[in-house]
């Protein structure tokens, strides 16, 4: 069969570039033909891409496009017939696309774009026609002449005829009124028939016989701008015809031929070197792959190992929506089956309950399920933060804040780096004027917009809603953990202080020197502590409560501390070194005790029989120097006064060296 | 204080039992220089480990070492800082080996664990290197906490307490010090201990050429070694280094005819490093034969010394002779398997001792230039072989065991009449001859004694050439 051309009337193809550029970039033109296949009910998609990068191939078993609907649909500006059947593909999925422009998304990014199609379904059309008292209508005049009439005429079966009166009534016409003749011509037989000045005839036409291959050269079309009769636009897309194979089953595939040099270029980029957490960083194909799968309508990879209750609703609406199969062939690399990214995916840490935050809208006909989640670190990749919203299982845009990001400032914008979410739009958001060509954003005055952004993030005056209430509870977690991190330095600061106090008086004890000899003696002396044993401890470790949550002592934690967030408990495993205030000195181990003593009473007392050291946490001195410098001031001035009693001079040498001890 | 205590077995047999949970410890050294750090391996430790196995079985050992290397395969150091520096010297001291940090952080995690030991054993090499001991005693203290110190015994082991048995007995931070270490001569070091500690195996085993069971420790490296091969899914067999840690690998008491066998037997399985010993008075050719024949390439030999201080050449003659015939069949022809020439051959010559006398050190360092590539000069300390001191006489030479180090010259100013700025100055007469210059540069017309003797011998032995051939 010769190839035929389809014309494309009145259009600028300098138009057809600028619809071509709301796809930016090529993976979000790509997208639209997983959309495609995902409108026309397929059950499994396959992408290959070639090795060289010369074509990629989208393949799906869909219910394919007889050459009626590819005409009326896919090469038509504006012609979508999503409009049919209420907005459902024949298979009842709320289709994605609705607005006729798609098939364009890839003319900048290849040469050509070739599409093979197979339907089993047959095309159903309607067509008026002027009565004028004719016998024959013509086959051509109802079908058109898109198909040579031969390779149809007895394909074509009429379902209804409706005849219009010239007075405008209308009768619906009998079988017997009308006939198909031989030669596939509409013959009207009855009499009275012959009267109507017009008739409404609805047919259905069987194309399962034939193969639909086409090509739409957007070199061709793209080169003509500011050039030739833009009136008409001739071999627009060139059509053929094949037979198909006998009990072939319905499938689509569709080609981008020759990729434009800076496409193969972003597809084989290599990973940025050194640390790529976030996906603009990735290799060309890992950025592919990953976007792909967080544009297309298809499953979560959603962990098992969470079973929270807010993320169940979620969980029920993924398993019972028909979503497809997408696998993609990255050259020749084995084949792949992609699932949607998520936060929630396999390999990541599983969060705790409390920071699931549950989604459900239900306002005047906008339904919204999902979830925002908190996390307690800064989210990676950074294409993760923010929420991802979805109508009819495709993602509007990346996750955003809903521009709320450019507004907030300080904490409460540091808090977004930790927020992410999913929602999933059952009803409303999914009329002509709620959505943008290119499916990037939401037209802000779409009446459903405003109430899903009043929900998500409060009124224009304020931030509130829900993702306030989820950066609230960051801040308030980031409050907790860095109070309890205060009190583990200051634990690990005093322990280190003690550490370096036993290690100046060990190694000074070894030198040679009378004063050394004083404080060796002074280990052995019986001495004991006045005052300042009675006066009431300072506590070296919190005690009961710690940054509001409750203080739980728990031996043989992995980590030094837990937060349980859900409980409102810290776990601190006291038993470890950074609590231990104990000090070793020349052989004996002296348990170091603050104590609120009076000003009056000593800056610090040995008690040698019982092994204690007795800190005066009120002495005066305090007021003047750090925690960490006044214990070791206070317990190394007083080891000097024992070790060299009778001798100022030797005793403040004795001190300042201890003081100043610093040793490998 | 430590208790001294003279026989090790009856100590062990009495403190553990299967039950026990030992922790072995080579720790670092804080020195002015350690040139052979690389070699530095706790083969007592590994021993003590077998020999405690053999009688204890079940019993759990540790080892924490050290001188391990990093993933680099380098022993690592760094410079002590301290605020206060002795007043004997202002030399800078290294800390050779792990920081204390990492064996404290071991020690919290072994505690975290639970696994707390019953008896730590701590070795040294030296009679010298307790600072680092003293330190690491005092740190394990303060991190085993009073509970488990308590209920733990700290034993000194090795040549510390044995040379300075008066000096340990006196360490507050240890409860035993072993004055003898425990008869394991034939006993095939634990390597495996490694393999728990480090996730790896060291990068050469330490054996003893006089052990009767030495072909058997040879197999015994080898399986070690493909065991922990298997483990790293490694299928072709490796090649292994091992080094004789023994003074002088060709004493009578050798088994060096053992490691001939096995390594015929065992053909590129293993290299022998040239670090061991050898006394220039026990090398014959057939001992030359056998040490070609075991694989060694490189050979370092001793300085043999008449008692006088001059060099005794005539103990140098086997190997002299071997040298060249082995030059001479080289030059010829003859025999293509002639392995042995001047450039694999380093000789010692000995520093640092109480009669050291310059004239005979700079003669000494030509004569053996002349015999060999290179030379290295190798300080001595205090040692019973040198001469027999009291622990009272030693404390009154040297205060400290650490004094009496080789880096430190310690019959400098004592017996030697030789100085600081003399040894210095040897040294850098040593990287002259080695033509090793690396910033360091030695002035032949310097007014020092090195310079003046080394002008005085070079022109004293070109007159005599001069005039032996006239």
């Amino acid at each position: 069969m010769e190839p035929r051309g389809i014309g494309l009337s009145g259009v600028d193809p300098g138009i057809i570039r600028e619809l071509s550029g709301i796809y930016k970039p090529f993976i979000k033109a790509f997208k639209e033909l997983i959309s495609n296949a995902y409108d026309a009910d397929a059950k499994r998609i396959a992408v290959n891409i070639r090795d060289d990068f010369s074509t990629i191939e989208v393949d799906d078993d869909g219910n394919g496009m007889t050459p009626y609907d590819f005409h009326e649909g896919f090469a038509r500006l504006g012609g979508s017939t999503a409009w049919l059947r209420d907005g459902k593909s024949p298979g009842g999925r709320s289709r994605i696309g609705y607005k006729g422009i798609g098939f364009l998304a890839t003319a900048r990014y290849c040469q050509a774009l070739k599409v093979e199609s197979h339907a089993i379904r047959p095309f159903i059309g309607s067509r008026p026609i002027e009565g004028r008292g004719r016998k024959v209508i013509p086959l051509r005049e109802i079908v058109g002449d898109l198909v040579p009439a031969d390779l149809v005429k007895d394909k074509v079966a009429i379902t209804r005829m409706v005849a219009t009166s010239s007075t405008g009534e209308s009768r619906r016409l009998s079988p017997k009124d009308f006939q198909i003749d031989n030669r596939g011509n509409l013959r009207i037989t009855s009499a009275r028939a012959l009267k109507a000045r017009a008739y409404t005839i609805n047919y259905k036409i069987d194309c399962r016989h034939l193969l639909l291959e086409a090509s739409l050269d957007f070199d061709y079309i793209l080169g003509l701008e500011h050039r030739g009769d833009l009136r008409v636009l001739a071999d627009f897309c060139t059509v053929r015809y094949r037979p198909a194979a006998q009990g072939a089953r319905s499938h689509t595939r569709v080609t981008l031929c020759g990729l434009k040099d800076f496409v193969v270029r972003e597809l084989s980029a290599p990973r940025t070197k050194g640390k790529a957490r976030n996906i603009v960083f990735k290799s060309g194909k890992e950025q592919f792959l990953w976007r792909l799968a967080r544009t297309s309508p298809i499953r979560d990879d959603l962990s098992e190992e969470f079973s929270g209750e807010s993320l169940y609703r979620f969980r029920e609406l993924q398993e019972a929506a028909d979503l497809p199969m997408l696998v993609v062939k990255w050259r020749s690399e084995e084949p792949i089956t992609l699932l949607r990214p998520l936060y929630l995916a396999r390999g990541q840490a599983i969060p705790f309950e409390e920071t699931v935050v549950p989604v459900e809208i239900d306002e005047n006909g906008l339904r919204v399920s999902g979830y925002l989640l908190a996390r307690s670190e800064i989210i990676y990749p950074a294409e993760l933060r923010g929420i991802s919203i979805r109508v009819r299982n495709v993602a509007i845009g990346d996750a955003s804040f809903l521009g709320w990001e450019h507004i907030l400032s300080g904490p409460r914008k540091a808090a977004m780096s930790q927020i992410t979410g999913e929602l999933l739009v059952l009803d409303g958001l999914d009329a002509a004027d709620a959505i943008n060509p290119g499916r990037e954003s939401f037209y802000e005055e779409n009446h459903h917009y405003r109430v899903l952004k009043r929900a998500l993030m409060g009124s224009e005056e304020s931030i509130g809603g829900l993702v306030n209430k989820t950066i609230k509870a960051v801040l308030d977690r980031s409050r907790v953990r860095s109070q309890v991190n205060d009190k583990i330095v200051e634990a690990r600061r005093r322990r280190k202080v003690l550490v370096d106090i036993s290690s100046a008086v060990n190694y000074y004890a070894r030198v040679e020197d009378p004063s050394a000899r004083g404080l060796l003696n002074f280990f052995d002396t019986p001495i004991r502590a006045d005052g300042l044993a009675s006066s009431r401890d300072v506590p070296t470790r919190p005690q009961h409560k710690l940054a509001g949550f409750e203080l739980e002592n728990r031996v043989g934690l992995k980590a030094e501390v837990e937060i349980d967030y859900q409980r409102r408990k810290v776990r601190v495993d006291f038993a470890q070194d950074t609590w231990n205030t104990t000090i070793y000195l020349n052989g004996h181990y002296y348990e170091v005790l603050l104590k609120q003593g009076r000003p009056d009473h000593p800056i610090c007392e040995f008690d040698n029989e019982g092994r204690r050291i007795f800190v005066n946490w009120g002495h005066p001195v305090k007021l003047h120097m750090d925690d960490t410098g006044f214990l070791k001031s206070a317990i190394l001035l007083r080891l000097a006064y024992h070790a060299a009693p009778r001798d100022a001079d030797a005793m403040m040498n004795l001190a300042l060296n201890m003081l100043s001890f610093r040793a490998e | 204080m430590a208790v001294l205590d003279h026989n090790p077995e009856l100590y062990f047999s009495r403190e553990v039992d299967q039950k026990s949970r030992v922790l072995l410890i080579n720790p670092p050294v804080q020195e002015r220089r350690y040139h052979w750090l690389r070699w530095n391996q706790p083969t007592e430790l590994l021993r003590l480990s077998s020999w405690l196995r053999t009688n204890h079985r079940g019993i759990q050992i540790r080892l924490f070492d050290f001188m391990f290397p990093d993933s680099a395969g380098s022993v690592s150091k760094h410079k002590v800082k301290e605020t206060w520096g002795s007043s004997e010297s202002d030399s800078q001291l290294w800390h050779f080996g792990r920081r204390f940090e990492d064996f404290e952080e071991y020690v919290s995690g072994m505690l975290r664990e639970h696994w707390i030991p019953d008896v730590i054993v701590v070795s040294s090499l030296t009679s010298y290197w307790h600072v680092s001991i003293e330190k690491l005693l005092i740190k394990l203290c303060t991190r085993l906490g009073r509970r488990v110190r308590q209920a733990a015994k700290i034993i000194l082991y090795g040549n510390y307490p044995r040379f300075e048995p008066e000096h340990a007995e006196n360490q507050p931070d240890a409860d035993v010090a072993l004055t003898r270490t425990v008869q394991t001569k034939d006993l095939f070091p634990d390597f495996g201990l490694y393999i728990h500690a480090e996730r790896g195996l060291p990068n050469f085993y330490g054996l003893d050429v006089e052990s009767s069971s030495l072909a058997d420790h040879l197999a015994g490296c080898l399986e070690v070694q493909g065991a922990f091969d298997k483990t790293r899914g490694i299928s072709r067999p490796s090649t292994i280094s091992v080094a004789f840690l023994n003074d002088d690998i060709c004493s009578p008491s050798t088994h060096l005819e053992d490691v001939v066998a096995f390594a015929q037997s065992h053909p590129n399985r293993f290299v022998i490093e040239g670090i061991a010993g050898i006394e220039p008075r026990s090398l014959s050719s057939e001992r030359l034969r056998q040490l070609k024949n075991a694989g060694f390439r490189s050979l370092f030999v001793e300085h043999a010394r008449e008692p006088g201080g001059d060099l005794d050449v005539a103990a140098y003659s086997p190997l002299l002779e071997l040298l060249g015939e082995e030059a001479h069949e080289r030059k010829s022809g003859r025999n293509s398997n002639a392995w042995l020439d001047r450039g694999r051959v380093t000789g010692f010559v000995a520093i640092g001792l109480p009669d050291d006398e310059m004239d005979k050190i700079v003669r000494s360092t030509l004569k053996i230039n002349q015999f060999f590539q290179s030379i290295i000069l190798k300080p001595y300390g205090y040692s019973p072989s040198i001469g027999r001191l009291s622990a009272e006489a030693r404390r009154k030479r040297w205060r400290q065991p650490w004094q009496s180090s080789p880096q430190w010259f310690p019959y400098l100013g004592n017996e030697s009449e030789l100085t600081q700025g003399d040894y210095e100055n040897l040294l850098r007469w040593q990287n002259v001859l080695n033509k090793r210059v690396k910033g360091t540069t030695f002035d032949f017309l310097d007014d020092g004694n090195v310079a003046r003797l080394v002008r005085e011998t070079l022109m004293t032995e070109s007159w005599k050439r001069q005039e032996d051939a006239k």
